[in-house]
């Protein structure tokens, strides 16, 4: 087989030198956005967890009080705004980069449809005549 | 109070989405969008209302259906 000269000049090489570098460096950059990316994401999931646990005890299970439904909202809203954070964060990985940290893009898009529909069903603004309404219509059909 | 089936089956979709894995969200969040929809067209509200009005009733159907626990298998 024929041996195949390559020939540099000194400028390609040095060129080809920095490009090399320049490519570990934004490897490494894009590990430690994925890292700090999966590091947000579960501390989310672990919060809006632990969110889902007070909320069944003390706004499903019960009539919350006015200072529970207040702090439900504050949470909420907490948990939507890094939720739309991580959503379009999550975008600018692959689908690789998201598997390898066992979550998806709709997964996460799920979450916060979730976390919006809680923010519907518990802090709309019907008034409570609207609502007894709505659920005379509803459970009186079925009577 | 008399729950009509189409709120039960809101409910156990609802149900389903909340306690699923996270691989299944997106697969449940789809069945309850379907839920929700035929829930609005049998009652004619709009689905806003309709979803704060039955609000408080999620965990009355789930005491009667004795759903302490979330579903241990797929599509319940």
């Amino acid at each position: 087989m024929p041996e195949i000269q390559q020939t540099f000049t000194d400028a390609s090489v040095t060129q080809a030198e920095w490009e090399w570098v320049k490519d570990l460096i934004e490897d490494v950059k894009k590990d430690s956005q994925r890292d700090a990316f999966a590091q947000r994401l579960f501390q989310w999931d672990l919060a809006v967890k632990q969110f889902r646990k007070v909320e069944l005890k003390r706004v499903l299970q019960d009539r919350p009080s006015e200072m529970d439904l207040d702090r439900h909202a504050v949470c909420l809203h907490a948990l939507l705004a890094i939720g739309f954070s991580l959503r379009a964060q999550s975008k600018t990985f692959t689908p690789e980069n998201l598997t390898a940290l066992g979550v998806d893009h709709q997964q996460i898009a799920a979450y916060v449809i979730e976390l919006e529909q809680s923010l519907r069903e518990w802090h709309h603004g019907f008034s409570e005549t609207e609502l007894k309404q709505a659920q005379e219509k509803i459970f009186g059909a079925a009577a | 109070m008399p729950r009509p089936d189409y709120i039960a089956n809101l409910h156990g979709a609802k149900y389903d989405l909340r306690f699923c894995s996270g691989a299944d969200k997106a697969k449940f969040l789809s069945v309850y969008r379907t839920a929700l929809e035929e829930a609005q067209k049998k009652s004619g509200l709009s689905s806003s209302l309709l979803e704060a009005a039955v609000a408080r009733d999620f965990f009355e159907w789930m005491k009667q259906e004795r759903l302490p626990k979330p579903p241990q298998k797929e599509g319940k």
